[in-house]
């Protein structure tokens, strides 16, 4: 479906850009993939919604559903990545491992972006779990659990740090 | 948990900010349609200006790509196995290593509103030995939620109610009575050692377990009469490719009766609305009705698009029938939910599978344990207390303006609600008050003030109607960490520090 927007944005939408962007660009940034950029993701959230509601102004609440849309998007490109492995691997060739990203950043962003995008929501943006439920379309249980997996897979690569440190 | 606050924010900080007009002056351009580069690629190509580490890593990878589909050509030509294995060797990328910027924050700290905070006791240290259990069940000690120095009616007089609890660990899911009489709650199940699995949770009865598995299969499993016996769960939801069973309640009082949603062609139309009776061994499924929308989501939240499609979701299994919300296409075509408006209705479906329109308009729907229903719009709009036939009987009582009802939760007698509002206006932490109404009298019964950065978790109903049992969350934890009893009658609380995995609790 081709977007009805127009071709350039108008004020209210750019004051509304410049209002969401710093807060979306981190929570972006905390649930990306490695070697991915939080940027891209916000700039594709933002034009995949304007084109599929034509406006941001017809939402009644943009920021929490381009941070869905941003999870959604982390989501598909776990998908492509996977399915680049997948494609690696059966041709005989190293595929591009997350395991070769050794550093502890990227090593977190193993953690699924659902839970890194509850944890963050949860934890640094201090949402309740009923609110986090709702921007990311599932159950507050869901979150819950999302949110319980990340940060014990978060805290297993960071106690093996701890172990590393001290070894 | 204070690393892993910084941690989050080393994450989130590890993208340079672009200037906002560069951000602006992308995506008009794509609007325009003066690019015809996919948005991500371009976007990748422009990144060496604002991203260090990927784009080191990007450009170790361009020779690792090259020299892979190289050796890939010359493997398929020759067929030298010597040839594949030099091939991987010489596209090994060296492991790179980055420093990690540390933010340090500090914690807020938190207040909750009791009078008694009851000691535990170190968690023994022999655990009961569990017998051999076949696959699907894991051993989950009991000692990790809670434990007492006295049983838990003396730690909270009065309090006479078994608690049931979910719990959830990498381990699995947790299923745990805590009778009044017991300091410490008992293992009743533990479940599904890969954690894919969606607890439904138990019946009337606490006889069977119930919970939809990761494949989109419903199984039900007898409790085992000894805590942590094993227990075969058995599949009552078709496991058909293509279809899903995507919701389950039991019935609120009648024992083994479980209802459920199935969709072909997942998450698309048409929903199936089926019932069993689980304690009959003869019983098959009833297929009840149909709706034309789909079921709503799956448990998981794993929608692939941006936008939901028309649904059906199942509220509870009350004596009147089964309260099922409807989502459907608003004038414009769009149906949302959460966060953005859409057209509901709710219906009631009796034993033989007849619709009763009950209430309909935009919003959530609670329905209290004898039929009685509470209705809302938007986050804005007023709030009505309903009749069983949805005729509006009064506003919500205790609702000022400019608050914002979040969630309200009937007792167990229909008199009093609990209600969790946002008192700035706002759906942040920080502003949300537990506020109990009596819905006849107009009046406030109870009024706790969550403060910043604390939420309330699970929570409860006594049976009696007179505690009401909720979880304050540190906004720094990922789960809640007490369990606190309000005591209507004396207007004090008694807080039972927990473990934090507690994922839902029920009073019986």
């Amino acid at each position: 479906m081709r977007s009805k927007h127009p071709k350039k944005l108008d004020e209210r939408e750019r004051q509304l850009i410049e209002e969401l962007y710093p807060s979306l660009r981190r929570f972006a940034s905390a649930v990306r993939l490695p070697g991915e950029d939080g940027n891209d993701l916000v700039q594709e959230a933002f034009l995949r919604t304007i084109r599929s509601r034509d406006s941001l102004m017809a939402l009644d609440n943009p920021g929490a559903y381009l941070r869905r849309t941003i999870v959604n998007l982390a989501r598909d490109q776990q998908r492509s990545e996977a399915r680049r492995r997948t494609a690696w691997s059966k041709m005989g060739s190293p595929s591009q491992d997350l395991s070769h990203y050794t550093w502890e950043l990227e090593e977190l962003r193993l953690v699924s972006p659902k839970s890194r995008a509850v944890l963050y929501l949860r934890i640094i943006e201090g949402w309740p779990y009923a609110d986090i439920g709702e921007m990311l379309g599932c159950s507050q249980i869901s979150a819950r659990v999302a949110a319980s997996r990340g940060k014990r897979q978060l805290e297993a690569v960071l106690s093996k740090e701890v172990r590393d440190a001290t070894a | 948990m204070r690393r892993l606050e910084e941690v989050l924010h080393d994450l989130a900080d590890q993208d340079k900010p672009l200037p906002t007009n560069e951000l602006i002056t992308r995506i008009e351009r794509h609007l325009s349609g003066e690019s015809d580069v996919p948005v991500v690629v371009e976007a990748r190509l422009e990144m060496d200006t604002h991203s260090d580490t990927p784009r080191t890593q990007r450009r170790r990878w361009l020779p690792v790509a090259v020299a892979a589909g190289a050796a890939l050509l010359v493997l398929l030509a020759v067929g030298l196995p010597v040839l594949f294995l030099s091939s991987n060797e010489s596209t090994v990328a060296e492991p790179s290593t980055t420093t990690v910027a540390s933010t340090t924050t500090v914690a807020p700290s938190t207040t909750v509103a009791s009078t008694t905070v009851v000691p535990t006791t170190t968690p023994p240290t022999t655990v009961q030995p569990t017998p051999a259990a076949p696959a699907e069940v894991v051993p989950f000690p009991p000692s990790e939620l809670a434990v007492l120095d006295v049983p838990l009616s003396e730690a909270v007089p009065g309090f006479t109610d078994t608690i049931v609890m979910t719990t959830w660990s990498v381990d699995g899911f947790g299923v745990m009575r805590w009778r009044s009489s017991e300091s410490m709650p008992e293992l009743l199940l533990s479940l599904d050692p890969t954690g894919s699995g969606w607890p439904v949770g138990l019946d009337a009865s606490e006889r069977w377990f119930a919970q939809i598995l990761g494949a989109d299969v419903l199984t039900v499993q007898a409790v085992p009469t000894v805590p942590g016996e094993p227990s075969r769960r058995e599949i009552v939801g078709h496991d058909v490719p293509n279809e899903a069973v995507a919701q389950a309640v039991w019935h609120d009082t009648e024992p083994g009766r479980l209802a459920w949603l199935e969709c072909p062609n997942f998450p698309d139309g048409p929903t199936t609305l089926i019932t069993l009776d689980v304690s009959d061994p003869s019983a098959e499924p009833i297929r009840l009705r149909t709706f034309d929308q789909g079921c709503a989501g799956n448990p998981w939240g794993q929608d692939e698009s941006d936008a939901a499609k028309p649904s059906v979701t199942l509220e509870r299994w009350v004596s009147a029938g089964l309260w099922v919300t409807k989502y459907a296409e608003d004038a414009e075509g769009d149906v949302t939910w959460g966060f953005d408006s859409s057209t509901a209705s709710s219906v009631l479906v009796d034993a033989d599978g007849n619709e009763t329109p009950v209430v309909s308009g935009a919003g959530m729907i609670a329905t209290s344990p004898g039929g009685t229903s509470i209705w809302r719009g938007d986050w804005e709009d007023p709030c009505f207390v309903l009749s069983p036939d949805g005729q509006e009987r009064s506003a919500v009582p205790g609702v000022a303006d400019g608050e914002e009802l979040g969630q309200a939760f009937w007792s167990p007698d229909g008199t009093r609600l609990a209600l969790f509002l946002n008192t700035d206006g706002g759906r942040r932490s920080g502003d949300t008050v537990l506020r109990v109404v009596d819905v006849v009298s107009g009046e406030i019964v109870a009024e706790l003030e969550v403060e910043e950065p604390e939420h309330i978790g699970p929570f409860a109903w006594s049976t009696d109607n007179r505690f009401f049992l909720y979880t304050p969350e540190d906004g720094t934890s990922a789960g809640p960490t007490k369990l606190v009893f309000y005591d209507f009658t004396t207007n004090t609380t008694t807080t039972i520090p927990i473990a934090d995995d507690l994922l839902e609790i029920q009073v019986r």
